[in-house]
């Protein structure tokens, strides 16, 4: 494995860059990172569309999150591959369709997941603050939402996990991560596989177990600012 | 200041108010009660539009506040009410929830709303828990911040929703006391309470309710004096002890 490591990190860690698109580790990080910051507005569009009193929201919103539910991640995959560039009228890479197809497809888990944090919430909440005289969307806003996020953030966070190992499914339409880094590796050594893919599922595992501890760390500091006396 | 007329509210098929009329004085205090289930809480509920109404008009300093014309958050920021279960904002610390909607809707300057802030907390006796979040408060204290909260909106009626029902018995008083000095300072208000001996007290007015129907309107004296009404008799021999 160290061998490995020491041949072809550079690979592993930016793909064929700069003789070609960047990839490996790097390539990975970008298009977790672009994803995770495009889910969430999109997931809490689809929760509030959800829960929304207006057909035109709530119908929408429902579909999405069932035919996305529904499906296999690799037929939306493939289906975004051949669809996308149908619908914008010109070639698109497969980096972006994949941004595409994962922020859909992880939205839909995710806006079920806000919305269950909303729901949840005691109705007194969105009541108190109506009768202060807020509007619907302030009440949201202001009060049900900071709530609703913070009750949800460890469920929240583990779809972001999900985010993260799910782009190595970007392979299939030649998507240049880490994932891709991988097999080209295996490619020339042919013999090693067991090598190399440990390789790849150990560096994905420290990946998650950062995100997730960090995640743990941010909940635990806002739950002592909540609980304790503040000077 | 305050006026019902002939007001019905139905939950699906149940008619859980039936034709209720009074109206309430600038300066007024009401205690509505009457046994568990009777629509007491659905009553105060319409008075700030928290509940629509079936049928009837109430009309707050002359406008109807069903309309459907009616700015119903403009109606709310008059209107203070006080929840059985207080729901202070538990991620905001003790004066953010009092001064969230001030600064937010009357768009008074943070120094300004902390200013007021404290003063209604020292009123109501918690001006060293400013910073503490609503967890580390008791019953009592929360419900005294949430009366505070109410006034920091300057409202011109009170509306109280079984304020103590959800306290433990020692807890009751302070937060009686809180509403017996509002009461002292010429707020109007309108009480759901189980409290007879607040009701004695400070009630100008006791409006008693049997299943969505009023059966006693009327001094406070008359109530507990020398009603005649059997049901008001059994009410009032079932809470005392």
């Amino acid at each position: 494995m160290i061998e490995i490591i020491r041949e072809y990190w550079l690979l592993l860690l930016i793909g064929q860059y700069p003789h070609g698109p960047l990839g490996g580790l790097a390539g990975t990080m970008i298009l977790a990172l672009l994803c995770l910051v495009l889910a969430f507005p999109v997931s809490l569009m689809l929760a509030l569309g959800r829960l929304s009193a207006h057909r035109l929201f709530r119908g929408p919103a429902m579909v999405i999150s069932y035919v996305m539910r529904g499906t296999p991640f690799i037929m939306v995959i493939f289906w975004s591959y051949y669809i996308v560039p149908l619908i914008i009228g010109r070639p698109v890479s497969a980096f972006w369709v994949m941004v595409v197809a994962l922020v859909l497809y992880e939205s839909a888990y995710l806006g079920e997941v806000i919305r269950a944090g909303i729901v949840a919430l005691p109705r007194g909440q969105s009541e108190a603050a109506q009768a202060l005289g807020f509007s619907r969307g302030r009440t949201m806003r202001l009060i049900v939402l900071p709530q609703a996020l913070f009750n949800a953030f460890p469920a929240i966070v583990s779809q972001f996990v999900s985010i993260i190992k799910e782009t190595s499914l970007g392979v299939v339409i030649g998507v240049h991560e880490f994932t891709y880094a991988a097999n080209q590796v295996n490619g020339i050594e042919l013999v090693k596989p067991v090598a190399v893919y440990s390789i790849l599922a150990i560096t994905f595992f420290i990946l998650c177990f950062s995100f997730t501890s960090a995640a743990r760390w941010l909940e635990a500091r806002v739950t002592a600012q909540r609980t304790e006396q503040l000077a | 200041m305050i006026e019902l007329s002939h007001v019905d509210k139905f939950f699906g098929s149940v008619q859980v108010l039936h034709d209720i009329s009074g109206r309430v004085n600038k300066g007024e205090v009401v205690v509505l009660c009457g046994p568990s289930g009777s629509g007491k809480s659905t009553l105060i509920r319409t008075i700030n539009r928290l509940e629509g109404i079936s049928g009837g008009q109430i009309k707050v300093n002359g406008q109807d506040i069903h309309d459907a014309s009616v700015n119903v958050d403009a109606l709310r920021m008059r209107t203070g009410f006080v929840f059985q279960q207080f729901n202070l904002f538990p991620h905001l610390s003790v004066i953010d929830n009092i001064t969230l909607a001030p600064r937010k809707l009357r768009k008074i300057p943070r120094d300004a709303a902390e200013h007021r802030a404290m003063e209604l907390l020292e009123r109501v006796g918690l001006g060293e828990k400013a910073r503490v979040f609503p967890g580390q408060l008791s019953g009592g204290q929360s419900q005294r911040v949430a009366i505070a909260r109410s006034l920091a909106m300057d409202p011109e009626v009170m509306l109280f929703d079984e304020p103590t029902s959800a306290l433990d018995p020692e807890m009751v008083n302070e937060v009686l006391a809180v509403m017996t000095d509002l009461a002292a300072s010429d707020m109007t208000m309108i009480c759901v309470t189980h409290e007879m001996g607040f009701a004695q007290r400070v009630a100008d007015t006791v409006w008693f309710l049997i299943d969505g129907r009023i059966v006693y309107q009327g001094s406070e004296v008359g109530f507990f004096g020398g009603c005649d009404d059997p049901r008001v008799k059994r009410f009032l021999n079932q809470l005392q002890p």
